[in-house]
């Protein structure tokens, strides 16, 4: 009956406060009972709200608030959270950089590789992480602010209960953090050129990092209660982040918040990414707990001691827990590459046969890594485009595409040669020779982003060549294709689709001189002369019907090696080139 | 019978206002989070330099690019002024007193900022030293400590002139932080390498910046039209 009466008077008190301010502004929430005087700066520092409290009381934690007060404190600080200014505008930054992305017709994430996809959204939601943290710091140390924390003193709830309700009242924070994250996923598993699979301990980290910074936010407001501290950690945390996104092969970078990649590096079937994400997730989840036991066990000024406290016990072992927790799964995410995944890489970097799966479309056979088998319907519309301008003995030939995967030119930038000879003896066995190579990017061409552009423009570029030598470059040089067979390649490549034309033009803008296309960012490549370059993208513009219908008149002809770009100008009906100096490169 | 006393008020004869204003409004601003910043900060750049770490320009432009964030946060609390709710009856304009506060902060951070370049500077190796920006540097550092002053001084107007910083300190890092999220145009950088093609760009880029901030710093720290209106003071 005590107890329940006890409960009562505390809900009447927050009812009263809640009444009295929550809702209308943090200077009457933090005046429960009318316009009290303020208190003096010695009663601010101590902690003595005057003759409230006499000399050596300590706060009767044996007597706690029930568990119902603490709950409706969170209730209204979750509310306060999520209305407050740094919390709305992290959100509305988080949904402007979405919306800009679909007010521009989002082209770089028509293919998305829902792997990558799951890491690359952690980035974005890292503002919601820096709006908790400024919230949920700012939000307790409200009643600092406004000189009225010592009359906190008679209310039912203690520090420790305040500060428990502030830490459950991150929780909508978390869990409105974790809707953004599978609706984010979910926009993008909806494409029609979605690939891959859905990495889920990866979806799991930014609801952890909103977690961990509300959790540091209370921390810091507890150890150091002065609003000017938490936005100075979070530019150290912030320079942290950026400088491991640098330094993205160090294995210290997953102590940060969000482990990135090499962005530029192509992405990988989902059983070879390899990332310990579990373990990162481990070591977000630990960090909060521990932030949230010391906030728990940081003392207010007058409380009793440690040893009297009711509870320290379990929290301080709660928080030796976590920090173990974090050693360990800290750790163990900084550990090298597993050797078996190193091992599965150079498997499906060399011999990628045994785990692909081909499909035929008409008379072209496409290999592609299991998850990535969608691709092969993208791949033929560029592959038709080509042969439509074929004669009809070319375009009857049988072709194979090969999809490979090669992060060795990426990482010592266009140094590496392809395993070509692994390749060969691999599409010999598979019936599947001179199969055209292409990478696990895509994009429609336009705006696809450089990499995933020039990977449109790479794969038909490498067709069309296939096309007219009936060879794919093998050795570790750039092979300049020169003439009208320059000429013929780019214009056949660059009229297959709007995306390839496009991604052509995209390309020209950042170029100068001639065309270069290595393959898969490795050693070996196609070159061609800026006269070739300048006659073919100028063929573009005019209509494809027209110039398709001289192609396949004299075919023969253009696709000779010995034809001249001044020829295949006059074959083509269009005026030639300027002359350019001679290059040294050899001619194929 | 002996004649009244009369205490005049204590006057500087001589002195201009300014200057008899400068000691109390150094004595109440808060100048912690600035001290805590500028101490980080020099060791930041001083630990490098004192160990001749002989950094890399990228790494030492990304060095001095953190302590130019940091003292600025520092910097956000600089125009607070915990009397405000009292000293707004006084007749000194608003204007001024927070001029003065702005002209200071100013000052000790150009200050700090200036010894964390030197120190920046020294701990980049020598062959690549002469290839610092300072003065590009400096541009970045004025404009984001303009962009503070204009935040702040819009937390002193719905602060009631006592919690500037409250709003300059997270909004900076809020905006800083979304500004580096989001997909600016081609050739647009707010924080490009030295030497890159974006750096020119990027400097005309934060010059604009800090006109804007400036204006409405000057704007916001006028004395509200409310105020103007009505004066308190009977």
């Amino acid at each position: 009956m005590k107890e329940t009466t006890r409960r009562d008077t505390t809900k009447r008190n927050m009812t009263e406060r809640d009444q009295s301010g929550e809702g209308r502004s943090a200077r009457n929430t933090a005046e429960p009972t009318g316009s009290p005087a303020p208190p003096t700066r010695h009663q601010a520092r101590t902690g003595t709200p005057g003759h409230t409290r006499p000399p050596g009381h300590t706060r009767p934690h044996g007597a706690g608030p029930s568990r119902g007060a603490v709950l409706a404190l969170a209730r209204v600080e979750a509310l306060r959270l999520l209305r407050h200014p740094a919390m709305l505008a992290s959100l509305a930054g988080y949904l402007a950089l979405w919306g800009y992305a679909a007010a521009t017709g989002d082209p770089a994430n028509r293919y998305p590789v829902l792997q990558d996809e799951s890491r690359y959204l952690q980035i974005p939601l890292l503002l919601l992480a820096i709006g908790t943290l400024l919230a949920a710091n700012l939000g307790i140390l409200r009643g600092r602010r406004h000189g009225v924390e010592p009359l906190y003193e008679v209310l039912g709830l203690g520090p420790r209960s305040r500060t428990t309700a502030h830490l459950l009242s991150l929780l909508p924070a978390v869990a409105l953090t974790a809707v953004l994250a599978l609706a984010r996923l979910g926009y993008l598993a909806a494409k029609p050129g979605a690939v891959g699979t859905v990495q889920w301990l990866e979806i799991a980290v930014p609801p952890a990092a909103v977690l961990l910074a509300g959790a540091l936010g209370i921390l810091l407001a507890r150890l150091a209660p002065s609003p000017s501290v938490a936005p100075l950690v979070l530019a150290g945390l912030a320079a942290v982040t950026f400088v491991a996104a640098v330094q993205n092969t160090a294995a210290w970078r997953w102590l940060a918040i969000v482990a990135i990649e090499d962005e530029f590096a192509p992405p990988m079937p989902s059983e070879l990414v390899g990332r310990p994400a579990g373990w990162h997730l481990l070591w977000l989840l630990a960090l909060a707990g521990l932030c949230a036991a010391l906030a728990l066990l940081r003392r207010a000024p007058g409380d009793a001691p440690p040893a009297v406290q009711p509870g320290a016990g379990p929290l301080g072992t709660a928080a030796a827990a976590a920090a173990a927790l974090a050693i360990l799964a800290g750790t163990l995410q900084t550990r090298p590459l597993p050797a078996n995944v190193v091992q599965a890489r150079a498997e499906a970097t060399e011999h990628p046969v045994a785990q692909q799966v081909c499909t035929t479309l008409d008379t072209t056979e496409y290999c592609a890594f299991p998850e990535f088998k969608g691709r092969a319907q993208d791949w033929d519309k560029v592959v038709r485009g080509v042969l439509a301008r074929t004669p009809r003995e070319i375009a009857d030939a049988r072709y194979a595409v090969r999809q490979r995967m090669f992060r060795g030119g990426v990482e010592s930038h266009r140094d590496m040669p392809l395993p070509q000879a692994a390749w060969d003896a691999d599409d010999l066995r598979a019936g599947t020779r001179r199969a055209v190579p292409v990478g696990t990017w895509w994009s429609e061409g336009d705006a696809g982003g450089d990499a995933a552009g020039d990977a449109v423009a790479e794969f038909s570029t490498l067709f069309a060549y296939r096309v007219v030598t009936a060879s794919v470059p093998h050795a570790p040089r750039t092979d300049m294709v020169c003439g009208s067979r320059g000429v013929l390649v780019l214009w056949l490549a660059g009229q297959a689709t709007d995306g390839t034309r496009q991604a052509l033009r995209d390309l020209a803008t950042r170029s100068s001189g001639g065309f270069s296309f290595p393959v898969l960012e490795s050693a070996t490549g196609l070159g061609f002369d800026s006269r070739e370059r300048e006659l073919a993208m100028s063929l573009l513009e005019r209509p494809a019907d027209e110039i398709g219908a001289r192609v396949k008149a004299s075919w023969a002809e253009l696709a000779s090696a010995r034809t001249s770009t001044d020829r295949a100008a006059q074959l083509l009906g269009a005026p030639a080139p300027a002359q350019a100096p001679a290059t040294d490169g050899a001619c194929r | 019978m002996s004649r009244p006393v009369h205490h005049r008020p204590r006057r500087h004869p001589g002195k201009p206002l300014p200057l008899v204003l400068l000691p109390p409004l150094l004595r109440a601003a808060r100048t912690t989070p600035l001290l805590g910043a500028a101490v980080t900060t020099v060791l930041l750049a001083g630990i490098p330099a004192a160990l001749s770490a002989n950094l890399r320009l990228t790494d030492g432009v990304l060095l001095i690019r953190v302590a130019t964030v940091l003292i600025a946060l520092g910097a956000a609390f600089l125009l607070d002024d915990p009397a405000a709710r009292t000293t707004e009856v006084a007749p000194t304009p608003r204007l001024l007193l927070h001029g003065l506060r702005a002209l200071v902060t100013i000052t000790i951070t150009g200050t700090v900022w200036a010894a964390v370049l030197l120190l920046g500077r020294s701990a980049i190796a020598p062959e690549e030293r002469v290839l610092l920006p300072e003065s590009g540097l400096a541009l970045e550092a004025g404009s984001l400590l303009l962009s503070v002053l204009m935040l702040a001084a819009a937390g002193l107007r719905v602060t009631a002139g006592t919690g500037g910083g409250l709003v300059a300190a997270p909004g900076a890092v809020l905006l800083l932080l979304t500004a580096m999220l989001l997909p600016l145009p081609d050739g647009v950088e707010l924080f490009p390498q030295p030497l890159s093609p974006a750096w020119e760009p990027s400097r005309q880029l934060w010059a604009g910046i800090a006109g804007l901030a400036a204006i409405a710093t000057g704007l916001l720290l006028r004395e509200p039209r409310r105020q103007r209106r009505s004066p308190r003071v009977a």
